[in-house]
């Protein structure tokens, strides 16, 4: 025990029960100590206390620990630091990525200064790692190794993302970029990577591959897929079925038609012709188990058991089924569904079907046609079903025809931008001008003036903007009408965040 | 110039900070102007008159016409920050007459300033009675004040400290008082560093300890202070609360001329009083120096110090027998930039000047060491620097800042500086080897 400890164990239970022991170093600080009056014990001991801690500050000498930390490589300069700095400090997300890409795109890694703040964004945000994973270097895997917080860009970084490091030893957020890269370049190894993985891995993993697969699927898939329909994971069957609903000619596919197929009925009635009805099935099948449709609905939904039925085979049978089976497109059989006792079931179903199997003639469909109003279906859900580049003309509708404020402009924005993927391409020249006509008019006339958000949605709608139209976004607001002017710092804003964008390629 | 890092570090809070990069679009700025001594700017701000936002670039010192009572505001950080990022924005090269006004009635302050300084050091009429007098009392109040402490860490050491820990803050918060109103109020900051101490963790009854007998050897050169040399009086005086009068250290002949580098800025706050230290070191004599102030309410002071830059002025020194804190003498001129001086690689030497200091004036709460050879390391949840000879020691830095060091010595040395608290070393600036320009700086994080 140190002097100061033994003295301190006196301190503690106090000097009228534990009386201390005194030390006698040697040498010039002994000496001294020896020279403290004892006839105060309280007064000697504090002084003895006062002299060794004293001296044990100036002698102190920090410990010798352990080996070094790995060293790793040098910092990538960028002339850019302080434009990066401000994005990732409060940019848009949108923006972030199209720095990371910008990044990337010269075949750099973020300065070393900023990893923490942009592992930090990629903790908050799933949606940034893909980019961002891209752009933190060594020096990047090194420090998030040492917190838990960013363990998803812990391991290996390698510029190549096909390398097999990244397989054998990454997170998992890097695994699933690794496989998605693989099957785009060689379908079926990363099928025998995903097979491999499906006797190893935990819940989580196979879930995750078996949904990487959604890149190039094909009937060759069919097997594997087939085979996770009973696998112990829910996550995981749930995503084979899904996956498999998509492939019009897999055996899944065409045992769902084959369902559906038995609730239709055709009549042949006088000057009708042939009339088409449709009836729910009248009693679970037992032979439907394997393929995860359940007999017992769950609790709160308001729907009776034999639409529970219908509902879970309509939304597995491919959209192409309905067209061929009934001789109608895709407009007449939403009029024919209107029209049904099932109506409800038939929409919803279709409307989930659409979402995994992204038919463009069926968004257009229901795009066109007067949906009943909580309906289960919003027009954005469609819009997300169309590739990015088809949803600007709707979207430029939707502005246009808003007048009778049902929601507000800022929602209709927001709604918009939240269904397109990072990366998406900018809105056409064309359309981004007439949306920028549209939005001047509505905030300088003061018609938006209760529209809040719309603030914070013309600057995520700044970062969709083609560098034709940043001049037209930036400049030309006239806010001299007072209801304008709380726009004035959200227009600064869109000027800050189109300047940055421009830096960025430059 | 600063970079937009040193710009930021300037902030009096991070509000200010973020309101400023708003602020960035050149489209808010009607007028945009610099040359050598000056950069200026009108800003839009949600009045009909834009803002006249002025900086003096020796110092630097901001001015602006916005009703804000941060220092500096949001425009002159912006109008800072502008200029970094975006030079060819700033068209005008004449200085405007509200500009040059402001500039002139500064020199005009400041010299006015050193007249009536010189004029007061001149012709002072000392009644040496009464002032002799008035020192008598306040010595009597500050030894009864220290007899007072005596008892009460007798008391506490005879009864037993366990029971420290469960003590309210009332009891730390009327021990301090009691001093303070001794007017012994760095007797009074001693017992609040008592009560950090004590709620140190484990192991606290050694740290209280060591803090008590410190404590109680101060008070007992108190009451000996006829006894004791000149400058180690003034040493014992100060540390237990009755500083030099300013006027009195400046007529001092402690002085040194020299090209000062800024090594590093610290900011406390404690009930609403701010306290800055401003570390210098000087190139060509080697002295390091403390400026200390204060500013009540907000982080507000006059005179700005960026970490890295280099200034050329006089300094005079408060008389100690480890001399090191001291007072501007005459206005600071900027000076050219270049890496910090010496190259310590070992806590082993680094360590060195604080054992010196110490044996000097065993008092000191703080002594600046830089150390060249420091790698950031995290061990557990523990921040340390880790020196050439593989000893580290433990850091006092927020985790955002320790993950900023970390990230940037990736397992490399970096030149750290930064206070030395007795066991934990807080560090305020970071250098890569061979740069001049601080790659980091204590980041500030305000409630």
């Amino acid at each position: 025990m140190s002097a100061l400890a033994s003295l301190a164990t006196s301190a503690l239970l106090g000097t009228a029960r534990h009386p201390p022991e005194w030390p006698a170093p040697e040498g010039p600080v002994g000496d001294l100590l020896r020279r403290i009056p004892r006839d105060s014990v309280e007064k000697a001991l504090l002084q003895t206390a006062g002299v060794i801690g004293t001296c044990q500050l100036a002698g102190l000498l920090p410990a010798q620990v352990g080996s070094a930390p790995a060293p790793s490589e040098s910092s990538p300069q960028d002339v850019r630091m302080d434009l990066l700095a401000a994005i990732l400090a409060d940019g848009p997300e949108r923006l972030q990525v199209e720095a990371f890409q910008a990044i990337a795109s010269v075949g750099k890694n973020l300065p070393h200064r900023l990893l923490p703040k942009a592992l930090e964004c990629g903790r908050r945000s799933t949606a940034l790692r893909p980019s961002l994973l891209a752009v933190l270097g060594l020096r990047g895997a090194w420090l998030a190794a040492q917190n838990d917080a960013w363990a998803y860009a812990a391991g290996v970084v390698s510029r190549d993302i096909l390398s097999d490091e990244v397989w054998q030893i990454g997170s998992l957020d890097q695994r699933r970029l690794y496989l998605t890269a693989l099957r785009a370049t060689d379908a079926a190894q990363a099928r025998e990577l995903c097979l491999a993985a499906m006797s190893t891995e935990g819940a989580k993993e196979r879930t995750a591959f078996i949904e990487c697969l959604a890149t190039g699927l094909t009937l060759d898939d069919q097997d594997l897929l087939e085979a996770t329909l009973t696998d112990k994971s829910k996550e995981a069957r749930q995503v084979a079925a899904r996956l498999l609903s998509t492939l019009p000619d897999s055996r899944f596919a065409q045992r769902m038609a084959a369902r559906a197929a038995l609730c239709l009925k055709s009549e042949k009635k006088l000057l009708r012709g042939t009339v088409i009805t449709l009836e729910a099935p009248a009693a679970y099948d037992a032979a439907w188990k394997p393929d995860l449709i359940e007999e017992a609905k769950p609790k709160g939904l308001s729907m009776g058991e034999r639409a529970w039925w219908l509902f879970q085979i309509v939304r597995q049978v491919p959209l192409r089924w309905w067209e061929t089976q009934t001789g109608m497109s895709p407009v007449e059989c939403l009029a024919w569904a209107q029209k049904s006792d099932w109506k409800d079931v038939l929409l919803q179903g279709w409307a989930e079907a659409q979402a995994v199997q992204r038919r463009g003639e069926w968004a257009e469909a229901f795009l066109s046609t007067t949906l009943p109003p909580n309906g289960p279906l919003t027009v954005f859900d469609l819009l997300e079903t169309l590739p990015p580049a088809m949803r600007e003309p709707h979207f430029l509708k939707l502005l246009t025809d808003n007048n009778s404020n049902v929601v507000a402009f800022s929602t209709v924005i927001d709604r918009f931008i939240k269904g397109l993927p990072f990366g998406a391409p900018m809105l056409s020249t064309a359309v981004a001008a007439k949306v920028i006509k549209i939005l001047k008019q509505r905030i300088q006339s003061g018609e938006a003036r209760y529209d809040w958000q719309l603030r914070a949605s013309l600057v995520e709608l700044a970062c969709l903007m083609p560098q034709a139209a940043f001049n037209d976004f930036a400049n030309g607001w006239d806010l001299t009408k007072e209801e304008a002017q709380p726009f004035a710092e959200a227009v600064a804003r869109v000027g800050l965040v189109l300047d940055q964008r421009r830096q960025l390629v430059s | 110039m600063l970079t937009a890092e040193q710009i930021l570090a300037l902030s009096p809070d991070d509000s200010s900070a973020k309101a400023a990069r708003g602020l960035l679009a050149p489209a808010k700025w009607p007028t945009l102007g610099h040359d050598e001594a000056a950069i200026w700017g009108e800003c839009q701000g949600s009045g009909s008159k834009p803002y006249q936002v002025i900086i003096d670039i020796s110092g630097p010192s901001f001015k602006c016409g916005c009703p804000s009572r941060k220092f500096p505001c949001k425009h002159g950080l912006a109008l800072y920050l502008l200029l970094a990022q975006k030079q060819s924005a700033f068209t005008a090269n004449t200085q405007p007459a509200w500009v040059n006004e402001w500039l002139s009635a500064r020199q005009q302050r400041s010299e006015k300033q050193a007249e009536k300084k010189a004029a007061q050091a001149e012709a002072k009429p000392v009644d040496e009675a009464a002032v002799a007098k008035r020192e008598a009392k306040r010595l009597d109040r500050m030894l009864g004040g220290a007899r007072d402490l005596e008892r009460w860490l007798a008391d506490l050491v005879r009864q037993g400290i366990a029971d420290l820990p469960a003590k309210p803050v009332t009891y730390w918060r009327e021990a301090a008082a009691r001093l303070v109103d001794a007017q012994a109020t760095g007797l009074a900051a001693w017992v609040r560093q008592l009560e950090g101490a004590v709620s140190s963790g484990e192991g606290w009854q050694e740290r209280a300890l060591m803090q008590m007998g410190r404590m109680q050897l101060l008070t007992d050169a108190l009451q000996r202070l006829d006894s004791l040399p000149e400058p180690l009086r003034q040493d014992v005086r100060s540390s237990a609360g009755w500083t030099a009068d300013k006027d009195e250290v400046l007529a001092g002949n402690d002085r040194v001329a020299d090209t000062w580098h800024v090594l590093g800025v610290s900011y406390d706050e404690n009930d609403k009083l701010w306290e800055r230290r401003v570390w210098l070191h000087g190139i060509t004599t080697g002295r390091d120096a403390l400026m200390l102030d204060f500013s009540h309410g907000g982080r507000r002071f006059d005179q700005v110090f960026v970490a890295g830059t280099r200034l050329k002025t006089t300094l005079c020194f408060f008389p100690s027998a480890a001399p090191l804190r001291a007072l501007l003498v005459d206005a600071p001129v900027e000076a050219p930039s270049g890496k910090p001086s010496e190259s310590v690689l070992t806590w082993d030497r680094a360590l060195d000047s604080v054992a010196s200091a110490l044996a000097r004036q065993p008092w000191f709460q703080r002594l600046p060491v830089l150390l060249h050879h420091a790698t950031p390391v995290l061990r557990g949840r523990q921040w340390l620097a880790r020196d050439a000879d593989g000893r580290e020691a433990p850091l006092r830095v927020s985790d955002d800042d320790g993950w900023q060091l970390l990230a940037l010595g990736g397992g490399h040395p970096l030149t750290l500086f930064g206070e030395w608290h007795g066991v934990l070393w807080r560090p305020l600036a970071a250098w890569h080897p061979n740069e001049e320009t601080p790659c980091w700086t204590e980041v500030l994080t305000v409630a």
